[in-house]
């Protein structure tokens, strides 16, 4: 193994955390393995910040592609912009973060540049000629590991929040830009209105992040506070049908078997017992965090994490520690 | 001298009456025709099998009037006139025979005895009448509608009756009958009318003597044009009754290539016997006063709905959405209520279940939360749409054996989708795993293989659903020769008990309440310490009303040492959870909740503990003890946890 | 396409309901076959809805569903037909064992060669090995324009186009696309239920039967990927979620193995009774990234 590429996306002033999460994970592998890291990145006029920013992670290199077709949500023009670069400069690896873009991209890619794909990654397991990777298959019954048959390049997207990111510096890092000139296929696919979304009236099944509150909230008054939650955190406000019942929320709120099925990242349960019904709505989400005041309620036995507390207490404790904690990770973004 | 009278005194020309009697039959025979021909778009079904025990069964409901002296004012009120009516019919056909075909029954002692018979019974009418119609006119009873129908019927019999005593009593006053004292109210309004002029008497006579034939002719020309049908239809109704067993839904054959249509889609789907009911029906309104969901504020009445089929029988095109409402067909509970009630036991179930049939196999088209249900039930083998290799955690480590093919276990415990999966009911699971061992029982439960029993999609109309997994079912209780099932769940209890004879099933099934109340009674099951307080009871429908299982569950709570205090509305009153039905799996959008109407019952009753002994109705009533937010006052168990504390001897109940 | 409506052609796969656990061989490590409980792949069953409801719009359409799968699969896969798919091919051969999603994506884009199509929908991964390729494999094979993702595929605004809706994180996308197309679809109505007298019918309509021979192929294409192994689940996190030795609240570690739809998920429930055992429980989950903070403004692409 020579070179492992990691494809970071960058959107406005962001680098998007999974493709940060990659990229330390490239470098990690990178250094241990001495082999070179670069962090190829797409766009067009893509500020001086950003690309300083991506060398804090510790790549060798950064390398540039400036091009207006890549200036939007293209997948196309990823494609074929990719396709050119991995065939000229051969890296052995390239890594991405799971993105809606990488969704698409990495397949279209392995297809045409005839190599594996492994999505959903992790653990990579460094091999002679690459790696061997653990994904997790029957989730959450089973994990997988997977190995490439063929010689040449791999293509491996990595899952989402497994990955540590890491930026203590100081490195070394070149910023190369891409000369090489790129051809780009013609598309008939055609973006014709792009709606923006406001967080407070996102819908409950779209939410990746959903804070519901149950008959435990006491009060129509205390879902203020997870209202609040929901803002910090970014995601929507659910409600147990007793909390519907109620009239501490709209009926749209509800989740469970008569309400909305969901299914997010994260799903905070406060003084939600956990009834069946309501427990038919969620179960599928990725993390469940529970609070409540009662250490048997059925919700701690599906809940990822619990905690044995009165909403009143917890709650403002998360907000004030989420926020601030979400204060500091600007601030480190804005310093590096 | 021979006691008689001359049957046509002061009548000329009474000729004319046959005439009349002529016409009255006329317009009664084309009014019973073209209901007839209305009945005849029905389906087939036989209901005619029996012969012996349907009329046994009959002449208790119809001359002894079992069922509707259930309700104690107006069943005085019908038997009154029921008998009235009838002797004074029976006093008809005796002048008849005398006059038109020359019999002398009305001479000597029996007509001595007749004649006070008759004025008794026509005294009984006019008491009944007047209860009628101070019933529906001034107390304006629950459920009754007055509609013009109803006061033409009840002023037609009060003219009968009203003018028959006058004529009698202008007779005896103008002939001086001898025997008129035999006729005690003639002979009262005779002496009554002593001082008019017999001139007077004679003419008033007549006049009233016509208007009471007239009268009388009208009331037989007017029966099959009104709910006075139900003379004809009622005791027909009740000797067409259903054999089956009352929790059991008809079954129907989906095998057949022939059948395209399955339910209820059109009117001629309808089997003429629910086409005859709606002619049955006499808008008591008391199936209507009992049910739930009419009580709830849904826009469900199974009077209603009665009614609407027999206005509409002669309509063409879709049932559902046009003559019934859809919200309606699916509000139903199946509770039981309104068919357990009816007078002339008319079944509403077996008709609205049938239209979910038609509703569900041939538009599939229900209430959006099914499609995840049915889906669930299809791919788990339960409506949670847990998995099924799940079903069987709730035992983990409480050592219950899974059914092998090893010596067939005495009971099989059937867990049932709730007790397997819904936390709550996994903690009657458990006690009734701990009750069974206890008394020493050998049992063991199917473990994952065991399906859901299928009587939600049944209920809601699903029946390929259903049927599958009876078969499912079937074959596996079969292969372990397994007979005799014990179950917690009163759905599961009733439907494999009830229904799965329908698909060769021939299985022993007893509820658990049974069970423990002979376990308690045998000593197999010893009470260690009494528990005390006092505790309601909700009867669930499936083994109260579909099953008739009442006093078990309250030996149960006698054997405890607990008070029990019924809640309005018991036994065979007893108030829906709101759950059965397929309800659980439904969200419900219109009107009131119905466990929390129940749930408030129970609280009316201050007992600390509200039993249940179905996981449906344990789910509805602690939502409702919830949602009344009184979690912490009063406590919600299945009776089988109750036993499990007091055999344990962890009294710490409250 | 004009004239004859369109053809639209659906993935769909049969998968493994991940509500059941799966067993694993310890000595093959791979999964015990026996242990499955198949169902349509839910995503696939929402394209396939779209499909139906496409056809229902747009005169003389047609739906046909294919599939690579096991002929064990066959009483899952007859539900397409049951909700009205026209035609249903099952693509099968002894050789495809192994077969990576590449080159079952190459067999699919084979079979749908074998006839006219304008429209493929996928579901936009599969819910037991979610490998979320398929689709855009079989697209670039076939040489069509793609949209993955979709919550919505309705008619363009001409014959010749498919309007599409999907969401990226933060906003809402309506896009266009010229027909022949493929697009996966992440969201939508449930597949309709189906009425009985559609479901005896499926059951008598024959479900084509396709081997490699029969889209001309003698063997099965080369796979790049190669399943090592199966095992019991790894945790996500590299570092194990919560060592109580660092957690100074009384922090239990519980093994949960019953209920909910989780099995033998970490649980750590920690009881809270003051805020500075609150804010530690908090720096827990912060520090274990159970939840990951937002970035405030168009966060991804
Ligand atoms: C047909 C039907 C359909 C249904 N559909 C749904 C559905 O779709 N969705 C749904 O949610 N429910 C549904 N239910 C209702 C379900 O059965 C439960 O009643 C409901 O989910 C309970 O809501 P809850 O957890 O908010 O209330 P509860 O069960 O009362 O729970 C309150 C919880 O809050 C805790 N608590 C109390 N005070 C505090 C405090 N200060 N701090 C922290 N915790 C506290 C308590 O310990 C308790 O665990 C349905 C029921 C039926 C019958
Ligand atoms: S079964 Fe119960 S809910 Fe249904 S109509 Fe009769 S009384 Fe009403
Ligand atoms: S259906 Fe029966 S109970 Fe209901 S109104 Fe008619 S006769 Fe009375």
């Amino acid at each position: 193994m020579r070179e492992i590429w990691t494809l970071v996306e960058v959107s406005g002033e962001k680098i998007l955390r999974a493709s940060q999460e990659a990229l330390c994970e490239a470098v990690r592998q990178g250094r241990q393995l001495r082999v070179r890291t670069t962090a190829l990145v797409l766009g067009s006029r893509i500020p001086g910040q950003i690309l300083e920013r991506l060398g804090t992670f510790g790549p060798d290199r950064v390398l540039v592609v400036d091009n207006e077709a890549v200036s939007s949500f293209s997948p196309n023009a990823y494609t074929d912009a990719l396709e050119q670069l991995l065939a000229a400069h051969k890296p052995d690896v390239l890594l991405m973060g799971s993105s809606v873009l990488s969704r698409e991209v990495a397949p279209r890619l392995a297809c045409r540049l005839g190599c594996g794909l492994v999505t959903e990654a992790t653990f990579l397991n460094p091999q002679d000629d690459g790696f061997l990777v653990t994904r997790s298959a029957f989730r959450p019954h089973a994990s997988m590991i997977v190995s490439f048959q063929r010689q040449g390049l791999q293509i491996i997207t990595l899952a989402a929040k497994v990955m540590d990111v890491e930026t203590a510096g100081p490195f070394s890092y070149a910023i190369e830009y891409v000369t090489q000139p790129l051809s780009f296929t013609s598309d008939t696919v055609r973006v014709e209105d792009t709606i923006k979304e406001i967080s407070a009236h996102l819908d409950l099944t779209d939410a990746e992040v959903i804070v519901a509150g149950g008959r435990g909230m006491q009060s129509k008054d205390h879902f203020d506070l997870l209202d609040e939650l929901a803002e910090v955190l970014g995601g929507a406000v659910g409600a147990s049908r007793m909390a519907v019942d109620m009239k501490w929320r709209p009926k749209e709120c509800m989740v469970g078997m008569t309400g909305k099925i969901v299914s997010p990242g994260l799903y905070v349960a406060c003084g939600i017992s956990g009834a069946i019904q309501h427990v038919m709505g969620m179960q599928s989400s990725e993390t469940i965090v529970a609070i409540n005041t009662d250490p048997h309620a059925p919700i701690f036995r599906i809940a990822t994490l619990g905690i044995v507390g009165d909403v009143r207490d917890v709650l403002p404790v998360m907000i004030e520690s989420f926020r601030k904690a979400g204060a500091e990770a600007e601030r480190q973004e804005y310093s590096a | 001298m021979n006691a008689t009278r001359e049957i046509f005194w002061n009548i000329n020309g009474h000729g004319i009456i046959y005439f009349l009697f002529i016409l009255a039959t006329i317009a009664f025979g084309y009014g019973i025709f073209r209901r007839y021909y209305l009945w005849r778009r029905g389906r087939s079904a036989n209901r005619n099998d029996q012969k012996w025990v349907r009329i046994k069964l009959a002449v208790g409901l119809v001359l002894g009037h079992e069922r509707i002296l259930r309700k104690r004012q107006e069943g005085i009120m019908h038997l009154l006139i029921f008998w009235g009516v009838v002797t004074l019919f029976a006093g008809t056909i005796m002048v008849a025979l005398q006059a038109d075909l020359g019999l002398k029954v009305m001479e000597g002692r029996f007509y001595l005895c007749l004649k006070p018979t008759l004025d008794m019974a026509g005294l009984a009418t006019l008491v009944g009448l007047l209860i009628a119609i101070s019933r529906r006119y001034l107390k304006r009873a629950e459920g009754l509608d007055n509609q013009s129908t109803d006061g033409i019927v009840l002023a037609l019999l009060a003219g009968i009756i009203v003018s028959g005593f006058i004529v009698e009593g202008l007779r005896i006053a103008s002939t001086h009958d001898q025997w008129g004292t035999w006729s005690p109210i003639g002979v009262t309004l005779a002496g009554a009318l002593g001082s008019v002029d017999r001139e007077n008497l004679v003419a008033a006579h007549k006049i009233l003597w016509w208007t009471h034939a007239a009268l009388a002719l009208g009331f037989i020309g007017y029966i099959p044009h009104s709910k006075l049908i139900h003379i004809i239809t009622a005791p027909l109704n009740t000797y067409f009754r259903s054999l089956d067993a009352k929790g059991a839904i008809p079954a129907l054959d989906l095998e057949d290539d022939a059948v395209k249509s399955f339910g209820i889609n059109s009117l001629e789907d309808f089997t003429w016997k629910d086409l005859f009911d709606a002619d049955a029906c006499v808008r008591c309104g008391r199936c209507e006063i009992h049910c739930p969901a009419h009580l709830a504020a849904k826009p469900l009445s199974p009077k209603k709905l009665i009614q609407d089929l027999r206005t509409h029988m002669a309509d063409e095109g879709h049932v559902v959405g046009t003559i019934v409402e859809e919200e309606a067909v699916w509000a139903c509970t199946t509770c039981g209520a309104c068919m357990e009630q009816c007078p002339v036991l008319v079944e509403h179930i077996p008709k609205i279940v049938e239209m979910r049939r038609g509703q569900v196999l041939m538009k599939s088209n229900f209430p959006s939360e099914l499609n995840l249900i049915f889906r669930n039930a299809e791919s788990n083998g339960n409506p949670y749409g847990l998995g099924q290799a799940k079903r069987s955690e709730w035992a983990n480590g409480l050592e219950v054996e899974i059914v092998s093919e090893g010596p067939a276990p005495e009971y099989l415990y059937w867990v049932g989708c709730a007790g397997s999966f819904d936390d709550r009911n996994r903690r009657v699971s458990a006690a009734m795993a701990g009750i069974l061992k206890l008394a020493g029982i050998h049992f063991a439960i199917l473990g994952n293989r065991e399906t859901c029993c299928g009587d939600f999609a049944r209920r809601l109309g699903n029946e390929y659903l259903f049927q599958s997994m009876v078969r499912e079912n079937l074959e596996i209780l079969n292969g372990y020769g397994i007979t005799k099932l014990v179950t917690q769940c009163p759905h599961c209890f009733n439907t494999l008990r009830n229904e799965y004879p329908q698909y060769g099933g021939n299985l022993e099934v007893i509820h658990h309440t049974e069970l423990i109340a002979q376990l308690l009674k045998s000593g197999n099951l010893k009470i260690k310490s009494k528990l005390g307080g006092t505790v309601t009871y909700q009867d669930p429908c499936y083994i109260g009303r579909h099953n008739d299982i009442y006093e078990a569950p309250r030996d149960i709570i006698e054997a405890l040492g607990v008070e029990l205090a019924e809640m309005r509305g018991s036994h065979n009153e007893s108030f829906c959870c709101g759950a059965g039905g397929g309800r659980m799996w439904m969200e419900e959008h219109t009107g009131e909740r119905i466990n929390v109407k129940r749930t408030e019952d129970a609280l009316c009753t201050n007992s600390q503990t509200i039993a249940a002994a179905c996981p449906y109705c344990l789910t509805m009533l602690e939502d409702g003890i919830k949602f009344k937010d009184m979690n912490n006052k009063v406590r919600t168990v299945d009776l089988a946890e109750l036993v499990i504390e007091a055999v344990r001897g962890k009294g710490d109940f409250r | 396409m004009n004239e004859t409506g369109l053809n639209i052609a659906v993935l769909v796969a049969p998968v493994h309901d991940c509500r059941n656990p799966v067993l694993i061989d310890p000595v093959r490590k791979q999964v015990d076959p026996s242990s499955l409980h198949w169902i349509l792949n839910p995503p696939d069953t929402i394209a396939l809805e779209q499909a139906l409801r496409l056809r229902d719009r747009i005169p003389r359409s047609g739906v046909r569903v294919v599939s690579v799968a096991p002929p064990s699969t066959e009483r899952v896969l007859r539900e397409c037909l049951a909700v009205g798919a026209d035609e249903l091919a099952r693509l099968w051969d002894e050789r495809i064992e192994e077969a990576d999603t590449h080159s079952i994506a190459a067999l699919l884009a084979a079979v749908i060669r074998s006839g006219p199509v304008d429209l493929v929908l996928a579901g936009w991964r599969s819910a037991d090995m979610e490998h979320a390729q398929t689709g855009s494999i079989v697209a670039e094979l076939l040489g069509f324009p793609q949209i993955t993702c979709a919550r919505s595929v309705e008619p363009g605004r001409d014959p010749a186009h498919i309007r599409v809706e999907k969401r990226i994180p933060g906003c809402l996308l309506a896009m266009s696309c010229a027909l022949p197309a493929l697009v996966t679809v992440e969201k939508g109505p449930p597949l309709r239920y189906p009425r009985y007298s559609d479901r005896r019918n499926a059951w008598r309509t024959p479900i084509r039967g396709l081997d490699l021979r029969a889209i001309g192929l003698t063997e099965a294409p080369q796979s790049r990927l190669r399943v090592e192994r199966m095992t019991p689940p790894k945790p996500r996190r590299r570092s194990a979620i919560g060592d109580g030795a660092n957690m100074p609240v009384a922090a239990r570690l519980q093994r949960i193995m019953a209920g909910g739809a989780q099995a033998k998920k970490e649980t750590n429930v920690h009881r809270c009774p003051d805020r500075s055992s609150t804010l530690k429980v908090i720096e827990h989950i912060l520090k274990e990234r159970l939840v990951v903070l937002p970035e405030k403004s168009g966060n991804g692409r």
